[in-house]
């Protein structure tokens, strides 16, 4: 019964408490290990958990907090040793299959996944690439989104060396979840038909999904940034 | 050694008081060519003056620097930093992705030497050595 | 056999230690200097057949000291020693005649094999010289020394055993340029790119005789047959 799940929580700081409010909502059983007694406190107060004060990456903490009988391990101290450790005592010791565990150095990512932990989450690896997608849309102009990120909207310049210019729209394979809905040519606006033509330094403002925005890219510059 | 010549190349990770012990008498060893690894500079004071060897100022939990070490070429690796659970990730890191023959990792706490047997390092804790040897010392006197 | 003489030049006891340890024994006489003043001292009152040199020392780094011994004609091998991060400035202890590398820290093997093969590459005589690989190096060992007339014949030789590597071109246009002949060395450069229009030495040393003038400091002798592209990337 997936009411029945233990779920062991090591370490973190206070994205704890809103993964606690979360599993507790769903019925799941939860034992919180953190050093931090003040915030021990505030979470025995607020949840039904079970919480103990101590260092998660000690075996004999680990034990004596009866991680034999966790169906998931989720390491979240800030040293990645540690993280590492946790989910391995959790697999190799105690035969846990499910072991969550953030890593700083996005680099430890593929050791950890080759050491036995299940799902390596890098906070580090998540910002950056953010980052460089902003950089990346950034180069393009004027994205918004709308629908809750759903949908996005951007404005692309075409030059004359742009793999597109010269082509009939209905010639380039555009993607099924993207459309041109209009194009700026000098003063005017045109809203384009499957043989409208592109051509150099028209502005085309385009709708699609997010995940298909690095092929229309492609599609149209040759190149994403 | 690892192409059969005569010589080790020895990696010590952290330049504690083992660490530094170690990598000392291991050097005048001669032919032996040891590199150790600690992120303090001052760490590397330790060492004494007949220390003939290399000495790289940086974190050796990050893969990054056990490659500018050239780890892919080590004869022998001792993790001997004051963390336990580092000393456990870069020993499985050099024994599961370089291949280093020779692995060895200090722990301080003696109750987590048998988890770590399971999982296949060796693993030597100086306080569970000393214990062992106080103990054979007072047995030996009182007979 | 006479034991061969070693310099080693660091300003760190602990390394120059660690090699005369490792190289004792194996017919070698390794003497050290603790600076590049002192190195470049001994380097001109006596002969060694090779020079460890580090490459980051205070007071003259080991680039200057290279410089020096170049720019005096005397004749010794160099192998830069260089520490991590210094890596690119290897490439260019190669290109100002460091015949080759290694980087600390190292192996006892790596520290041995390096030494071992530079003066094997030294003993290289006309008898023993077979392959193709084997003329060039010695080529570039005879460039490396001033010696244009004998790199010239080893040269002819090696192109006598593979007639379709760029590479000879692209040393008799080094020789040409050295002895100031700017057209003829053009001339081998694009000889070279005929046979390999993508050989970067020569595309190189075209482009710095044609676009840049006279400039004989930068020439490319391409890449080394010893060294590891990987570690150059770096």
């Amino acid at each position: 019964m997936v009411n029945d799940m233990k779920i062991f929580i090591i370490g973190g700081g206070r994205e704890v408490y809103f993964l606690i409010k979360a599993f507790i909502s769903k019925g799941y059983d939860l034992t919180v290990i953190n050093q931090d007694a003040d915030f021990c406190r505030k979470l025995s107060r607020s949840f039904k958990a079970t919480v103990v004060v101590g260092d998660g990456s000690k075996p004999f903490m680990l034990e004596e907090s009866g991680i034999a009988y966790a169906d998931m391990v989720i390491a979240l101290t800030n040293n990645d040793p540690d993280n590492l450790v946790i989910c391995q005592i959790a697999d190799k010791i105690y035969g846990i299959r499910k072991t969550f565990a953030i890593v700083n150095n996005p680099e430890n990512i593929d050791i950890f996944k080759k050491l036995g932990v299940d799902t390596v989450i890098s906070t580090t690896y998540i910002i950056s690439s953010l980052i460089e997608q902003r950089a990346v849309v950034d180069d393009i102009q004027n994205l918004t989104s709308i629908g809750n990120g759903k949908v996005a909207f951007m404005e692309v310049d075409v030059a004359g060396n742009h793999p597109i210019t010269g082509k009939a729209i209905h010639e380039t394979g555009f993607p099924d979840d993207a459309i041109i809905c209009c194009i700026i040519r000098g003063d005017g606006v045109i809203i384009p038909k499957g043989f409208t033509v592109i051509k150099e330094n028209d502005r085309l403002v385009i709708m699609s999904k997010p995940e298909v925005q690095t092929d229309v890219l492609m599609l149209i510059r040759g190149k994403v940034d | 050694m690892r192409d059969g010549k005569s010589g080790k190349y020895i990696i010590i990770i952290g330049c504690g008081r083992l660490g530094a012990f170690l990598a000392s008498s291991l050097s005048e060893s001669k032919q032996n060519s040891v590199v150790v690894i600690d992120k303090k500079e001052e760490a590397f004071d330790r060492l004494g003056s007949s220390y003939s060897g290399f000495t790289i100022i940086a974190d050796a939990s990050e893969i990054e620097t056990l490659r500018n070490a050239k780890i892919q070429k080590a004869d022998v690796l001792v993790a001997t930093t004051n963390h336990d659970n580092t000393n456990i990730m870069i020993a499985q890191i050099a024994k599961g992705f370089f291949n280093v023959p020779k692995v060895i990792a200090r722990l301080t706490e003696p109750a987590k030497e048998k988890v770590y047997s399971e999982l296949g390092i060796d693993t030597i804790s100086p306080t569970a050595l000393s214990a062992m040897e106080f103990y054979r010392i007072i047995m030996e006197n009182g007979e | 056999m006479n034991a061969k003489k070693v310099l080693v030049i660091d300003d760190e006891k602990n390394i120059r230690t660690l090699i005369k340890n490792c190289l004792e024994g194996n017919d070698y006489d390794v003497e050290i200097a603790v600076n590049g003043e002192e190195g470049y001292a001994k380097l001109s009152s006596e002969d060694y057949e090779i020079a460890l040199l580090d490459i980051q020392m205070p007071g003259m780094s080991g680039l200057e000291l290279l410089r020096k011994i170049r720019e005096n004609n005397i004749k010794v091998d160099i192998v830069m020693m260089t520490a991590y991060g210094t890596v690119e400035r290897a490439v260019e202890a190669m290109k100002l005649g460091a015949i080759d590398f290694i980087s600390k820290p190292f192996t006892p093997a790596e520290i041995r094999d390096i030494v071992e093969n530079v003066i094997k590459r030294r003993q290289l005589d006309e008898a023993s010289i077979e392959s193709f690989p084997d003329a060039l190096e010695y080529a570039k060992v005879c460039i490396l020394s001033r010696d244009y007339d004998k790199a010239v014949i080893y040269l002819k030789k090696a192109q006598g055993m593979d007639l379709d590597s760029p590479e000879p071109q692209n040393l008799l246009g080094v020789i040409a340029e050295m002895n100031g002949d700017v057209l003829k060395a053009q001339q081998h450069y694009r000889a070279a790119l005929a046979l390999d229009p993508t050989h970067a030495a020569a595309n190189n040393n075209l482009r710095r005789t044609v676009i840049d003038g006279m400039d004989k400091k930068g020439a490319d002798l391409g890449k080394s047959l010893t060294e590891k592209p990987e570690e150059i990337k770096k």
